[in-house]
């Protein structure tokens, strides 16, 4: 096992140099620079703020530059928004962004687990074709348009909640919805299909023929079994839930870093499009991880390390 | 059995922390007015800054020299008097010895000094230091070829200021009141550093607010600054600025009663908002262009009849109305707003419109077979270039239709870039026909004039006149405002002669302004001013 853990760690590190090698190859590649703008600036004041973010250094001097920063845990300063730093920014929006997707992802858990078992359970009975339905306009139904009928809902025309904004905890429930939305009826459906497979197998069939109440065949016995495949999306999902999602996060004005990823980009903020991503890259190798890890008490057959 | 309901009792409280600890803060108590600012400064620093809303917050928590008044005319701020030299190059500011720091320091002519000095040093990399190029050696000390002790400007004593200008500049007073050239403090700068803006502690103003909360990507808060020297004009307690970007959420929020102004509404609202509150929404001229940039240099927009040809086969009318539904259809580049030099004379009246709002196919066929291209045919491919936004592309499509139906070309095409790609692309004048605006800098035509002169880093058009040139630095060193105005209307009438741009439309702010908030000045520029508002409930 720690040699398990002490490879995957190693893998990562380099995954993680390679992604911010490609990144950095990519946003320098891409026309425009943080200096861009509508109203085209002198000269000499170019010059000048190109000297102060070192963009005037050759391009494998900067890529060390930012190596090096980020090796002490330096990310740098935003090339967009004056006098901020990059560790700053994730700082204070990765908590709000984690705040947000722990709870979408405990509805979608919540809600799309039991609606995939009972609907398994009671095939081609109302309630799966419910339950099945739902899950249908949850998977059709994109975050934006689901973020707008809530707000139009329950913020302007109830009024009951905040429409915007991250103001009290009344703010958190219809982004996390929103957010949460697709993937609980996704989740359904993977559990219902998961634990259809499984309930056919033998020893489901041995478990019933010993006479087990139902109850515990599917607890003890078919759930176990029926959860990987959700265990598998669920790693990289989390990894994106809780770094934040820029389409809600924007539509809601949640100050998340969902916001930043994008529009780091449009901005060409280099350093913040470097720190971001590393920060996502690094969050997702490690939820892989953690997956990889989670088989092993889930599924024996699959325990690594051996 | 019991293990379970440890366990989802620990998961529920936990879930319940999590939710407990999203958001912070309640409704503000007082009389405070929450305004939308839309996408979160990126700096509030007077000499870095370069957005219109950057400039509000700034004109709230600052006073320049002058200010500028309900018609946007210039008027004592800190400096309650001035001077001016005959040749209308010397001005001499006596500052309010009354005037004060939020944090109760005396201000004083060296604050002016140090500010401006630092914007045009070249170390700052304040991108609006040319708003300065009119001090004598701005241009040159900014540049690195003339040193800080040249610059023209001089400080008397602690209450007054002595600028020399380069040439006479007509409405330098209203520079005066440009966010740029706002005062800051030496001492706290030099501290802080990068950082002095970004605090409450350190952002020291000398207006009529001060900031109090600064809660990134969210909002920020500003109380009546009790060291103002006319606190007693401010009638509300402080204003809040919230950032939301998306223009329907920023009108959910409005009607949901979370917001008191927003600036701009979704376009394809305005017919609904026109019916249901027809007092709240407020659309006001902006000193601003939209315009389709021809390259001159490039076939087939080398020939002006070609270019003229394309003017008159769009009806800037229908685009204005029926597809971007706000606007007003433009006749000529300089926009509506724009003072001449009688008082209350606008000089888009006085100029008349040059080109007209309606399509005039007839004519534009005519210019096009003059030109070679009888009925389009021959018309070698065109590409429109816009960045990508559904409002430009609407626009744009309805633009191909017209020239398609009116010329009988049907080989244009259309090409979104993104907007930095765009940006470069229009910079080095790699297209044809380009989407364009502009947005005044200032409340005179010479904003709109000068951007078309050589070597104007805004030029996108790539259009070099010597004459006009010549023109333009005519212009700069006349003193003799009648004769100023004459040529600025010559100058207009020279580029659009030439055919250089369509000017489509000009634009409108769209404001939704809750009918309780009285006396909020909105300037044409795009500020707004919170200092004589009031509300009435």
């Amino acid at each position: 096992m720690f040699k398990f853990v002490l490879n995957r760690v190693f893998s990562s590190v380099i995954t993680i140099i390679l992604i911010i090698t490609i990144t950095f190859a990519l946003m320098h590649s891409i026309p425009g620079d943080p200096l861009t703008r509508d109203k085209e600036m002198p000269e000499q004041i170019r010059q000048n703020l190109m000297e102060k973010y070192h963009l005037d250094e050759p391009l494998w001097k900067q890529y060390f530059i930012y190596l090096k920063g980020l090796a002490t845990g330096d990310m740098g300063i935003s090339m967009k928004y004056q006098g901020v730093t990059v560790n700053e920014i994730i700082a204070e929006s990765f908590p709000i962004s984690a705040q947000l997707g722990l709870v979408a992802i405990a509805i979608m858990l919540l809600i799309g687990i039991p609606a995939g078992i009972i609907s398994a359970l009671r095939q081609n009975k109302w309630q799966d074709h419910l339950a099945m339905f739902l899950a249908t306009l949850g998977v059709a139904i994109p975050n934006f348009v689901l973020a707008t009928l809530l707000i139009y809902i329950f913020g302007v025309k109830l009024g009951w909640l905040p429409t915007s904004r991250w103001v009290s905890w009344k703010s958190v429930i219809m982004p996390s919805i929103a957010l949460a939305g697709y993937s609980a009826a996704y989740i359904a459906r993977l559990t219902r299909s998961s634990v259809l497979e499984v309930i056919q197998q033998d020893y489901i069939r041995t478990a019933k023929a010993k006479g087990l109440p139902e109850r515990v065949v599917v607890y003890k016995h078919a759930l176990k079994n029926a959860l990987i495949p959700i265990v598998t999306y669920l790693g990289p999902l989390t990894a994106g839930i809780l770094t934040g999602s820029f389409v809600v996060e924007k539509i809601f004005a949640i100050p998340g870093l969902g916001q930043y990823f994008v529009n780091s980009i449009s901005n060409r903020d280099y350093t913040v499009i470097l720190g971001v991503t590393v920060f996502y890259a690094s969050f997702l190798v490690f939820m892989n991880m953690i997956v990889d890890i989670v088989y092993g008490f889930i599924d024996p057959r699959i325990r690594v390390g051996k | 059995m019991k293990k379970k309901i440890v366990v989802l009792t620990v998961v529920l409280s936990l879930l319940a922390a999590v939710i407990a600890g999203c958001g912070g803060g309640a409704q503000e108590e007082g009389a405070f007015i929450t305004h939308n600012h839309g996408e979160e400064p990126e700096t509030i620093d007077p000499a870095l800054n370069t957005t219109v809303n950057g400039g509000t917050i700034i004109l709230a928590v600052f006073e320049g020299l002058t200010k500028l008044d309900e018609k946007d005319n210039p008027v004592p701020g800190t400096a309650e008097r001035w001077e001016v030299s005959k040749d209308k190059t010397k001005y001499t500011f006596y500052l309010r010895k009354d005037a004060k720091w939020s944090d109760g320091k005396p201000v004083t002519a060296h604050d002016f000094a140090y500010a401006w000095e630092r914007a045009l040093d070249p170390n700052t990399g304040a991108e609006y230091a040319y708003q300065l190029y009119y001090i004598k050696n701005g241009k040159a000390y900014n540049k690195g070829e003339a040193e800080a002790e040249d610059l023209g400007i001089k400080v008397i004593d602690d209450y007054t200021l002595e600028v020399q200008l380069e040439s006479p500049t007509p409405y330098f007073l209203k520079l005066a009141a440009f966010p740029t050239l706002m005062p800051v403090r030496k001492d706290v700068i030099e501290e802080h550093g990068d950082q002095w803006a970004r605090s409450p502690e350190t952002y020291i103003g000398n207006g009529p607010f001060k900031m109090v909360e600064w809660k990134n990507k969210d909002s920020m808060k500003f109380v009546k600054n009790e060291h103002y020297w006319n606190k007693d004009a401010v009638k509300i307690d402080g204003f809040i600025e919230t950032f939301i970007a998306e223009s329907s959420t920023m009108l959910s929020a409005y009607e949901a009663g979370e917001l008191d102004i927003i600036d701009q509404v979704p376009l394809e609202e305005i017919d609904r908002l026109k019916k249901e509150k027809p007092d709240e929404l407020h659309i006001t001229p902006q000193l601003g262009t939209y315009y389709y940039a021809f390259n001159v240099t490039k076939e087939p927009f080398d020939d002006v009849r070609v270019r003229k040809a394309f003017i008159y086969a769009l009806d800037k009318e229908a685009m204005v109305n029926k597809v971007r539904k706000s606007g007003i259809p433009a006749s000529a580049f300089v926009p509506p707003g724009v003072p001449d030099t009688g008082e209350g004379t606008e000089f888009r009246e006085v100029g008349g419109p040059i080109y007209p709002t309606k399509a005039d196919p007839e004519k534009a066929r005519q210019l096009l077979a003059e030109a070679g291209y009888p009925n389009g045919e021959g018309f070698p491919d065109v590409v429109l270039k816009y960045n990508t936004s559904e409002g430009h592309k609407k626009l744009a499509e309805a633009a191909l239709e017209m020239w398609k139906k009116n010329l009988g070309i049907d080989n244009i095409t259309l090409r979104n870039e993104e907007w930095a790609v765009f940006v470069n692309t229009r910079q080095k004048g790699d297209f044809q026909i380009a989407r364009h605006g502009w947005l005044g800098d200032y409340n005179d035509p010479m904003t709109f004039i000068d951007l078309f002169t050589t070597g104007n880093g805004n030029n996108d058009t790539q259009w070099s006149s010597k004459e006009y040139d010549a023109l333009v630095d005519k212009i700069r060193n006349t003193t003799n405002e009648e004769e100023r105005m004459k040529l600025l209307h010559q100058a207009e009438e020279m580029f659009l002669e030439d055919a250089i741009m369509i000017p489509v439309f000009h634009y409108t702010e769209n404001a939704m302004i809750k009918p309780y908030i009285k006396n909020l000045h909105k300037s044409p520029l795009g500020f707004t001013f919170f200092d004589k508002a009031e509300i009435v409930k």
